[in-house]
């Protein structure tokens, strides 16, 4: 299979850009269709900005327990688990810091505000914690302690990108590629060489962008960036990547930090949490035998666990 | 000498004690007055000689040690009642947060580890079909 037989589709979701790629080109309106199923599916499920999602009911119901549909409670287990992996340096209890900040609205009318006014003052703190979000499957029921209120933004895409590609694959039965703002996932079976992925600081720059192209075959790669989703408030820039533990953008020693995984979820997981961890997220990733690829500010790269070297032009800075 | 006299007094005492009981009670005074320590009797004045526990003073003695038998075997039942309760609310706390645990069945997300890629990825000098950046 080459690249002369796949189908593309490309549009806009999440207030970002999706590409699906998949080895049937016959088949991409199809692709498509079963994409959209479920990517409409997340957002009933997790939107932040529909007040009747079931997110903003579970936020609204001031602890109080709240029948959950399948894939809020997958969304939800999925949050948690990479809460419990990372130690706690991918919250999903991030809700209030990020509306604090301003990011109360979709992203798109942040950008066109400016400099947009944040609804809270002050500092906000420490988020509450993910142990503060309650899940009981067998009666697919959610709840949040008092005070404490969930974003799920640093898992659901990644999830998604990944069912996604299994559904692509199974229904379909061809290989699938499945980005969603740069968060990709692979399934099925690949192109003879992988698929070909530029990796680099913003997930729309041109193809000329500073940075690496590698191939992956299966599973996750994704990257987290601090220049990417950046605004003013109160005269500062900021970014969406909380540090749990201030309630503040992080400040990282990284710019950009990219993963390959078992799955995007856990390729964004890492890649999150390596922006948090800052200097510690090199021996980390290692450790674990994550393949990641790390920017800092001046352009400099890092790479752990077999990641390819970048024999391309440096960084800009 | 008089160590010996005094100490074999409170024996015999408590052989005349045993006397009046039951056979179980009997025993007890019998292993009781054998391990029967050599020490002065702190009522005992020198010289005097030890006097016989009255018949209803035995008596009030063996109904009180068998009070007291009965409440420390209460209490023992109790403790292990309230023992049984207590650990039965510790497993069905422990119960309760696994069943709160994640237990997703959709793709890797049952994995208790992040999970690595089958392999790496590769270098390539190919145009990219698609970017992993920020978004």
């Amino acid at each position: 299979m080459t690249t002369a037989d796949t189908g593309q589709d490309t549009f806009e979701v999440f207030g970002t850009t999706a590409v699906l790629l998949v080895t049937a080109p016959q088949a991409i309106g199809e692709a498509r269709k079963i994409v959209d199923q479920v990517l409409a599916d997340v957002d009933q499920a997790a939107s932040r900005f529909r007040p009747d999602s079931e997110l903003s009911m579970l936020n609204a119901a001031g602890g109080g327990h709240v029948q959950v549909s399948a894939v809020f409670a997958e969304l939800i287990g999925a949050a948690l688990r990479a809460a419990r992996l990372t130690g706690g340096d991918v919250d999903p209890t991030c809700a209030r810091a990020l509306a604090g900040l301003g990011y109360d609205r979709d992203f798109a009318e942040i950008r066109a505000a400016g400099d947009a006014p944040p609804r809270l003052t002050g500092a906000v703190g420490p988020v509450p914690g993910w142990r503060t979000l309650h899940l009981d499957n067998s009666k697919r029921e959610a709840w949040l302690d008092r005070g404490s209120r969930v974003d799920l933004g640093a898992t659901a895409k990644a999830w998604a990108a990944d069912r996604c590609a299994e559904e692509l694959a199974v229904r379909l039965g061809c290989g699938a590629l499945v980005s969603l703002g740069g968060d990709m996932a692979a399934a099925g079976e690949p192109l003879e060489d992988g698929w070909r992925v530029r990796v680099t600081d913003d997930h729309a720059a041109p193809p000329g962008a500073p940075g690496q192209t590698v191939t992956i075959s299966s599973g996750g790669l994704a990257t987290s960036s601090t220049t990417v989703r950046e605004w003013t408030v109160g005269g500062r820039r900021v970014h969406h990547i909380i540090d749990p533990k201030t309630g503040e953008p992080a400040r990282s020693c990284w710019r950009t930090v990219s993963v390959a995984a078992g799955s995007c979820l856990d390729a964004n997981t890492a890649s999150t949490a390596a922006i948090v961890r800052g200097p510690a997220a090199l021996d980390w990733l290692a450790e674990l035998g994550l393949p990641a690829r790390l920017v800092r500010p001046d352009g400099t790269v890092e790479t752990t666990a077999g990641w390819p070297r970048d024999d391309g032009p440096g960084e800009a800075a | 000498m008089k160590r010996a006299r005094q100490s074999a007094g409170v024996c015999v005492n408590l052989e005349r004690v045993s006397s009046g009981c039951s056979g179980r009670n009997g025993m007890l005074r019998a292993g009781r007055a054998a391990r029967c320590p050599a020490v002065d009797h702190p009522t005992s004045a020198p010289g005097k000689k030890d006097d016989v526990m009255p018949q209803r003073d035995a008596r009030i003695a063996v109904g009180e040690r068998n009070s007291g038998m009965s409440k420390i075997g209460r209490t023992t039942r109790w403790t292990a009642v309230g023992g049984l309760v207590l650990s039965g609310l510790v497993a069905g706390v422990f119960h309760n947060a696994a069943a709160s645990a994640p237990r997703v069945a959709h793709g890797k997300s049952e994995q208790s580890t992040i999970v690595v890629p089958s392999s790496p990825p590769a270098s390539t000098s190919s145009p990219s079909q698609v970017t992993s950046g920020g978004s």
